[in-house]
Formats: C-alpha cells, sequence, structure tokens
C-alpha cells in the first residue's frame, strides 16, 4: 500500500518535472517572453522615469511622484505600484530577463543532442517510405544498365562535393547508399547565439560585482580628486576649457588630468567626451562641468569658518548653485546671478529658515549676516563619470559571438540528401532548412549529375 | 558654401525622380506594362544616384559623414530604403514591391525637405558635431549600417503589407503571390536583424567610450533593442504552427512602426543623450 503510494508520488512528481520542462523548453515562452520584454521596455521610454537621486529617499520620491502626478493623474498610484517610473530595475522586469535567459538555456540543452548529432556518425542507409514520401525528391534512371552502378555513384560523389557536400558512401550488395551534408556543422551557430545570452547575463553581473561607478566626480580646477573604491591613486584637474562655434554650439569640451600614484604624478591626459583616460582599469569620462567660486567665509570672531573652492553643481532654475555647511547648522548657498561672473548671491539658512542674504563684488568682502564673505575669484570645475566595469570585454565577446552565430544560422542552411543507387533506378531525397528552394536544387544537381555521368563515362571508354 | 546648395538641389531633384517613379510603379503594378516598370526602375535608380550625390555633397560642405542632425539622417535614411529595395527588385526580379517600399523613401525624403507640410521643422543647415558625435570613424560605421538596416526592414514591411493581402480572401490577381511576399520578408529580415544587432553592439561600444556605460536605456538604445526584438521574435515566430504566416507578417507591419519610431519618435517627442539626431 505504501509502496503503491510511493510510487504515484514519484510519478507525478517526474510529471511536473517535465511539464516545467516543456514549459521553460518552448519557444512559444521564448516568443512571449521577447515581446513581453520589447513592451515592457516601450513602456520605460514612454513613462518619464525617475532620476536616480529620488529612488533611494521616499520622501524625495513622494515629492518627485507629486510633480508627475500632473501628468499621470490617478494613473501615478498605479504605475508607482507596478514600478513603472523604474521599469528597468523593478524585479518582474528583471524576472522577465532571467526568464529568458533560462528559457534560451532550457531551449538550447532541449536541442542540445539533435545539433551535436551534426559532429557524430550520419545515417546513410534509408528506408523505402523516405525515398517514396519526401518533400523534396527525385529520380532517375542511370545510363548504361549493364555495367555496374560505379559511374553514377562516382558522378553523384563528385559534383556533390563540387557543391560543399560532406559525403559518406555505403554499399550493401547491388545497392549503394550516400547520404550527403553540406552546412551540417553550422547548425551549432544556434548554440552560438544562444550561449552569447548567457555569457552577457556573466558580462553585466560581473560589471556589477567587482566594478564600481560614480557619475557625479566634481573636481574644480588644481584641486586633487581621491578615486576611492579600493583604488590607491588619486586624479588632478589642472585645466577645463569649454569651446563654442559661432553660433553658440558646442565645439569641444576637454580635462587635463594627471594621474597621482604614491605622491608622484605617473600619468598626464587631455580628456574629451571621446578620449577618456584609463589607469587601473579605471576610467575617466568628461561628463559634465560648470563654474566654481572660491570663497572665504570668517564668522563674527574673525575665525576662519570656510575657505575653499566651492563648484557650484546643483542647478535651481536656471542657476547654478553651491552648498556647503557651516558651523552651527547654518548653510551656505552660493550663486552666480544671471551666469555672470562678478557677482555672488550668498543666502544662509538654519534648518528652513533664512537667516540672511546678500550679493558680493569679485574680490570684494561682504557682511552677510555677521559673517565676513569674501569672494576671491571664480574658476571651472570638470565633472567626470568615474567607472570601472571588469564585465565590458565578456559583453563584447557576447556581442560578437550573437552576431557570428545569428549569421551562420541564417546564412548557413543545412542541406541534406539521401540517395540509393541501384542499377534500375537512382533515388534521391533530401531537406534543407528555411527558405532553400530545394526541389529546385535537387533537380538541377540531377541535370548536373547526368552530365558528369555521360563525361564518365566517355573516359572510361577511352581508358578501356 | 556652394556644396551645400548643390546638394540641396540634388535633394530636390532626387524628390522629383522618386515620385515620378512612384507613379509609374503604381502604373505598372496595375497594367503589368513592362516597359512602364523598367521606366519606374530607371527613374528610381536616377533618384538614387542624385541622393547619392546630394549626401557626397552634403559630406564635401560639412566635413563629416551626413549623420549629424536629423535632416541629414532623413536624406541618408531614404537612400537606404530605396537602394536596399532597388537592390532586392534585381535580385528578386518583380517590380511589385516598389509601389509599395518607394513611397516610403519618397515620403521620408519629402519630410525631411518640405517638414513643413508635415508639420514639423527639420533644419537642412549645416551644423557642426557636438562632442559626442565627435568620432568619424564609429559615426559613420554605426549610422552607415543602420541605414541598410532599416532600409530592409521598409522592404520586409512592404512584402508583409502586400502578404497581409495575398493571403486574405481578397486576393489581387495583379499582385505577387503569398508565398514569393513571405520570401521576400523572410529574406529582408535576414539581412535586417544581424545588421541591426552590429548597430545597437556599435552603439553600445560608442556608448562604453564617449559616455563610460554600454548601456543606458536611453530612450533611442531602449526603442532600438524593442525594434529588435521585433524581428528576433519574427524570427522565432517562424518555427511555431500557429504563428507562421499572417501573425509574422502583423510582427513585421509592428516592427517597421517600431523602425519609425526609433528614427523619428524619439528625437521628436523624448529627450536623451541621442536628442542631436
Amino acid at each position: 500500500m505504501n509502496q503503491s503510494t510511493g510510487a504515484t508520488a514519484t510519478t507525478s512528481q517526474s510529471d511536473v518535472f517535465d511539464l516545467l520542462w516543456r514549459f521553460f523548453s518552448s519557444i512559444k515562452l521564448a516568443l512571449g517572453l521577447i515581446l513581453l520584454i520589447a513592451f515592457t521596455s516601450l513602456l520605460g521610454a514612454l513613462i518619464v522615469q525617475a532620476p536616480a537621486g529620488v529612488l533611494n529617499n521616499p520622501l524625495e520620491y513622494h515629492r518627485w511622484l507629486d510633480t508627475v502626478r500632473l501628468k499621470y493623474g490617478p494613473l501615478t498610484d498605479i504605475y508607482s505600484t507596478l514600478g513603472l517610473f523604474d521599469v528597468y530595475n523593478v524585479a518582474w522586469f528583471k524576472i522577465l530577463l532571467l526568464g529568458l535567459v533560462f528559457n534560451t538555456v532550457i531551449c538550447t540543452v532541449n536541442r542540445l543532442p539533435s545539433l551535436l548529432a551534426v559532429l557524430g556518425v550520419p545515417k546513410i542507409k534509408m528506408g523505402d517510405s523516405l525515398f517514396k514520401n519526401a518533400k523534396v525528391r527525385a529520380s532517375f534512371k542511370p545510363r548504361g544498365a549493364r555495367e555496374k552502378s560505379g559511374a553514377v555513384v562516382e558522378s553523384l560523389v563528385r559534383v556533390l562535393s563540387r557543391k560543399n557536400y560532406k559525403v559518406f558512401v555505403e554499399g550493401e550488395g547491388d545497392t549503394t547508399y550516400l547520404f550527403a551534408d553540406r552546412f551540417g556543422i553550422f547548425k551549432l551557430g544556434t548554440l552560438v547565439t544562444h550561449t552569447s545570452i548567457v555569457v552577457l547575463l556573466v558580462g553585466t553581473v560581473m560589471g556589477g560585482m567587482f566594478g564600481f561607478v560614480d557619475d557625479g566626480v566634481i573636481i574644480p580646477e588644481g584641486k586633487t580628486y581621491n578615486v576611492g573604491f579600493g583604488e590607491n591613486f588619486q586624479v588632478r584637474a589642472d585645466d577645463f576649457v569649454a569651446q563654442y562655434w559661432e553660433d553658440g554650439r558646442p565645439k569641444d569640451y576637454y580635462s587635463d588630468l594627471v594621474v597621482i600614484e604614491n605622491g608622484k604624478e605617473v600619468l598626464k591626459q587631455r580628456i574629451r567626451v571621446n578620449e577618456p583616460l584609463e589607469y587601473r582599469g579605471v576610467r575617466f569620462h568628461q561628463s559634465f562641468f560648470g563654474p566654481v567660486a572660491t570663497l572665504e567665509v570668517r564668522d563674527s570672531n574673525g575665525q576662519v569658518s570656510y575657505s575653499d573652492d566651492l563648484p557650484l553643481s546643483s542647478s535651481s532654475g536656471f542657476n547654478s548653485v553651491g552648498i556647503t555647511s557651516l558651523a552651527g547648522n547654518v548653510v551656505l548657498v552660493a550663486s552666480l546671478p544671471q551666469g555672470g561672473l562678478n557677482q555672488l548671491a550668498v543666502q544662509l539658512y538654519q534648518g528652513d529658515s533664512q537667516l540672511a542674504r546678500g550679493t558680493v563684488g569679485l574680490g570684494q568682502t561682504q557682511n552677510i549676516g555677521g559673517y565676513q564673505v569674501t569672494f576671491k575669484g571664480t574658476k571651472q570645475f570638470t565633472g567626470l563619470r568615474v567607472v570601472k566595469d571588469p564585465g565590458v570585454p565578456i559583453v563584447w565577446l557576447a556581442s560578437a559571438m550573437l552576431v557570428i552565430g545569428v549569421c551562420l544560422t541564417l546564412y548557413f542552411p543545412r542541406r541534406r540528401i539521401w540517395a540509393r543507387i541501384s542499377q534500375r533506378e537512382v533515388a534521391l531525397a533530401g531537406t534543407a532548412d528555411r527558405m532553400v528552394n530545394f526541389q529546385k536544387e535537387l533537380e538541377e544537381l540531377v541535370g548536373e549529375v547526368r552530365a558528369q555521368e555521360a563525361q564518365v563515362q566517355e573516359s572510361r571508354k577511352r581508358g578501356g | 558654401m556652394p556644396f551645400g546648395g548643390v546638394s540641396l538641389l540634388f535633394v530636390s531633384s532626387a524628390l522629383v525622380a522618386l515620385v515620378v517613379s512612384v507613379a509609374l510603379y503604381i502604373f505598372y503594378t496595375i497594367t503589368k506594362h513592362e516597359d512602364i516598370g523598367a521606366a519606374g526602375s530607371i527613374i528610381a535608380w536616377l533618384g538614387t544616384a542624385f541622393l547619392t550625390l546630394a549626401l557626397v555633397f552634403r559630406t564635401i560642405a560639412s566635413g563629416h559623414g551626413p549623420f549629424a542632425n536629423m535632416y541629414e539622417y532623413s536624406v541618408s535614411f531614404a537612400w537606404g530604403v530605396t537602394l536596399c529595395y532597388l537592390l532586392i527588385e534585381r535580385q528578386l526580379k518583380s517590380r511589385t514591391l516598389g509601389a509599395l517600399v518607394l513611397p516610403i523613401g519618397a515620403l521620408i525624403l519629402a519630410m525631411a525637405a518640405h517638414g513643413w507640410l508635415f508639420n514639423i521643422r527639420i533644419s537642412s543647415d549645416i551644423e557642426p558635431l557636438v562632442p559626442a558625435l565627435q568620432n568619424n570613424l564609429l559615426l559613420t560605421v554605426h549610422v552607415a549600417v543602420a541605414i541598410f538596416a532599416y532600409g530592409m526592414f521598409a522592404v520586409a514591411f512592404g512584402s508583409a503589407i502586400m502578404y497581409l493581402i495575398q493571403s486574405g480572401s481578397m486576393r489581387v490577381s495583379w499582385l505577387p503571390d503569398a508565398e514569393v511576399l513571405d520570401d521576400t520578408s523572410y529574406k529582408s529580415v535576414m539581412i535586417g536583424v544581424p545588421l541591426f544587432a552590429l548597430v545597437i553592439i556599435l552603439g553600445a561600444y560608442w556608448g562604453n567610450v564617449a559616455w563610460g556605460r554600454y548601456w543606458g536605456w536611453d530612450p533611442k538604445e531602449t526603442a532600438s533593442l524593442v525594434t529588435w526584438l521585433i524581428y528576433l521574435g519574427y524570427l522565432h515566430s517562424r518555427a511555431i504552427a500557429g504563428w507562421k504566416g499572417r501573425p509574422a507578417a502583423v510582427l513585421l507591419a509592428i516592427g517597421f512602426a517600431a523602425v519609425l519610431f526609433t528614427f523619428f519618435g524619439v528625437n521628436l517627442f523624448l529627450s536623451g543623450l541621442h536628442s542631436y539626431a
């Protein structure tokens, strides 16, 4: 009794496994996932995506939601719940992507035996039904019925070899069987393509695990930036230049960077948008730029509470503003009104309340809320994206595999021909992948074989 | 810049030639008069030659490949569509598709040259390259390959639409057989899909050099991926019994809508890193 229950349980377990296997190895699932991923990606392009900055901060996220509520109205909360404001990072989208990778793997494993069969020994001798029922077939009477079928076999082998077929021959009494395979090995193209999807996943995951990104690195001219992330070198920005065409369009942005390791300058390079600096696998990309105000702030006791280059890197309306905190929870906000470089607007806050505001001319000192603020000068900062991504070469490997695999699969459709040659009849049957008009090809082949046959006969007569 | 002016002149001549050839192709499709068809082909080749010259002069005048803004990109797109069509026409030895595919090229060209007709503004001024585009080799290869892929997808679209007509109950005797059309679509996609994969990969490579990441879900990147996925879906759909034929042809129509969205929509309606072209 117990035993039989156990047996049933095993059966149903393997049934479930079978069912899952069939589900994940189905090409319908692949098509569904491909189209679903396409649709979801499109949503991400059409629906405004939340900026990276607000996503980690619930309060800021809610503030941001209120700004898009004007556009999406009551749909806003539904979109937000579904994760549509951050589609590319939401769990269910990642599950779709992983699902497609998994599906690809199972599909490929499922087909592996039949794919690898191209490497093995083919079946040469085929039964009568193939030659009678194959969709693509042809037959003809060999010449010189009285002599052995040698001439026609030789001709077939010659013509097929000339057409890049791999030919296998097997004799049995008076009958000769032949199998010819063209581009069989390119069947493995599918394997290359599908493996590339897994390699791509490995590449992206590696980048995430062993790399880092900081896309908001700000270095005022003359200052040095410590790379961090476990890297033991610094980068100094000597100069930043933005050039414009006469019509005001940007012409060129570049920064002169110096890599410093163990206190020594080890590398100098001018970087542009298309020419990043790379050192020890870390790349420095020219990304943005902006103004810097050199400031000195003394409190009422004459003590220096701030003296540095303040990058005006946050945007507020049309102005670039720089924010720094002084002692006693006082926050200083500086901006260049109307983009000019001669006046610096300074506001002082404590919590949410404004303590004081004022304007300082270039090279002058002004008392603002009890602080002596000196506007010493302006310069620029360069904004860099600093990135280390050891997964990149793997991504290129995957890309190459994908393109090569797709080309092999699409451009080298496999053709197979079986032949049975007796004294009375030569019967041919064949199959081909996809859009090959194989019936026509086979008929042309028969024509060539017959011509070849005549030649072989001729030369034999002469020879004999 | 006299070369720029010459280029504009060639664009106008090409537009006239294409419109005339479209009329001849339509007339040919209905009457099956071979001479008219041959005349249509010759004038379409002439139009393509004009476009080639227009692009050459534009390149001389601007000093960079004709891919720097919407205008140049559109003229190149129209060139790709007509050239791909004419090459496939020679391969197929059949002219009927032209009545559907060449108007696509003519429309895109009309949009570039006379955007006001469609209520959009596309400036034909020669503009210098913005810093991100200042990589002549990648710019040329990336966009040139895209143009050919788009051209192939346009041909696939034309034959898919005809397939939808021919495989239904309203067969038209003067159009090609459904089987031939299906074959044409498949062959065009066969060329288009690897080319477009290459476009996306070259874009990713460039993105990695210029912006420090190979993928960032920028609207143009996303739209290209969506487009490619639709054609990938088409290729897979042919292995599924129920999807062969009409559903696959519908996918091709959607695919071309995605091409147009990637090409025009992203630049006109969405903002992103690609908003210069």
